[in-house]
């Protein structure tokens, strides 16, 4: 059988402050700021957000490369966008490329958009590099999030892998039978193969709920209790978090 | 008197797209038996499982579970079921979770679900596997830890469908040992390794077309190698040898 691994989770078990964090305190805290940065349209606290971001990714220990990688893919289509803002804003222009202006504000959006999303993704790169979906999850259900919402979540985590395993198994049986997926004329075959994929996990959704059924899915509202211990740096983590954002709204929306 | 276990009486039951699997089936399984459902594919053996469950509902007839009627999707602990493909199974984030799922749906307390959870892993010797993620787990590993979450709700009644499916030899010969050692009332397994339902089954019924064809004991059912090769299944090696 083909296995598939989470990538994401290569890190989960180094050491460092971050990745000993109480996991519900680290989401609550990673939550504010990220919250925070997404409403920043000052310079000055763009700086300051990438610094903060900065800063948190080298606590925890997560290697930079490892960063550049998750950011990479999403980062091309933000820039993308972020283009299309520089030039195509309206204001003064400062600059001419041809038909096109670039204007002051464009520059400005420009900017704005691609640190803002460096910073949001380092942080989200370092919740998710120094925890385990599962330990999320789990936070999330402490948290009180909805049930069904947790479950949604786990399960998509869950079955993705078999999902992925069922679709390299297929694509090496495609492969055997000569099958190159080079030319045009494979889109229609990729077709059937993402259909067959679809009614695969459909089927196999109804088996897995089938079987939950059966040991009592839904009985007890206690099945997600955890046990809830958390230290003095959890909290201090926290409440630095919370006047961290705190701080950057204050600049944000405040008379300075 | 025998304690019924398991009636299935005047069942019948179609697929969606209409298909008929069932028209006036009728089984009984009583206290004591382990009962092997043979068949070709298709045959409705995982529809009948189901219908036992009450996860499926038949159009017509009666399904009763230790003398009470089969409610349809309701949670009932005298009965489990081992899923021949435990990835349908196994959907918690840790082993040990996947084990305590169905306790805590019971209503046990923390202290006896931790109890009778390692009572289990220890009986299938798969107490190292405790804190990994089911999905990272062997074929092998992945089936004990189903089978493990079912046999800690100690259910009065047991189906399991293609225990043996994709087990090496070496999971194969633990799984007959669990299957000898359970406690249950009653089981039904069904299997295309005849091999298998001779060594663990006390009673065989012969499944086609959502009718019963033969049933009896092992030997009796599995030697009628005319009867057998009509409905396409060929007798077990070790019969064929001394038929």
């Amino acid at each position: 059988m083909i296995h598939i691994h989470s990538s994401v989770e290569e890190h989960v078990h180094l050491v460092s402050p971050i990745h000993q964090l109480d996991t519900r305190f680290k989401l609550i805290g990673m939550l504010f700021l990220i919250f925070s940065f997404a409403f920043i349209s000052k310079i000055e606290l763009l700086i300051f957000s990438i610094f903060v971001s900065f800063f948190i990714l080298t606590i925890s220990k997560l290697p930079f490369r490892f960063v550049l990688q998750r950011i990479k893919l999403p980062g091309l289509l933000i820039f993308m966008v972020a283009i299309v803002t520089l030039f195509f804003s309206e204001g003064s222009a400062v600059f001419h490329l041809g038909p096109l202006s670039v204007t002051k504000e464009g520059i400005h959006s420009f900017i704005l958009i691609l640190v803002r999303f460096i910073s949001i993704m380092m942080l989200m790169v370092v919740l998710l590099g120094s925890t385990s979906i599962i330990q999320i999850i789990k936070a999330m259900r402490d948290l009180k999030l909805p049930t069904l919402l947790c479950d949604m979540i786990f399960f998509s985590y869950r079955y993705i892998f078999e999902l992925g395993n069922d679709l390299k198994t297929m694509h090496i049986a495609m492969n055997m039978r000569g099958f190159r997926s080079k030319s045009i004329l494979s889109i229609p075959t990729f077709a059937l193969l993402s259909g067959s994929l679809l009614i695969r996990s459909y089927e196999q959704s109804d088996r897995v709920y089938n079987a939950m059924t059966l040991r009592g899915y839904g009985q007890n509202s206690n099945y997600y209790k955890q046990e809830t211990s958390y230290t003095l740096v959890d909290c201090i983590w926290l409440i630095i978090l919370i006047l961290l954002s705190a701080f950057i709204l204050c600049i944000e929306f405040g008379p300075y | 008197m025998v304690r019924k276990v398991l009636e299935l009486e005047n069942i019948e039951y179609s697929h969606d797209d209409g298909h008929q699997i069932f028209s006036n089936f009728n089984l009984t399984i009583n206290d004591g038996e382990t009962v092997g459902i043979v068949g070709s594919n298709g045959t409705g053996k995982t529809t009948m499982f189901l219908l036992s469950t009450g996860i499926y509902q038949p159009k017509k007839g009666q399904i009763r579970l230790l003398g009470k009627k089969v409610s349809p999707r309701k949670f009932n602990p005298s009965i489990g079921m081992v899923f021949q493909n435990q990835d349908d199974q196994l959907f918690s984030p840790s082993v040990y979770e996947d084990i305590a799922f169905g306790l805590l749906n019971m209503g046990f307390d923390n202290v006896a679900v931790e109890k009778k959870a390692s009572k289990i892993m220890d009986r299938l010797n798969i107490s190292h596997l405790k804190n990994k993620q089911p999905h990272h787990l062997s074929g092998g590993e992945k089936r004990l830890v189903a089978i493990a979450g079912v046999l800690v709700m100690e259910p009065e009644f047991i189906i399991w469908d293609e225990p043996t499916s994709n087990l090496d030899m070496r999971y194969r010969r633990r799984l007959i040992d669990i299957i000898k050692d359970s406690q249950q009332s009653a089981m039904m397994i069904a299997s295309h390794d005849l091999e298998f339902i001779l060594e663990v089954c006390n009673r065989v019924i012969l499944l086609d077309n959502g009718q019963i064809i033969l049933d009896g004991p092992p030997k009796k059912v599995l030697r009628n190698e005319l009867v057998l090769s009509q409905h396409g299944i060929e007798i077990p090696f070790s019969l064929k040898q001394f038929n």
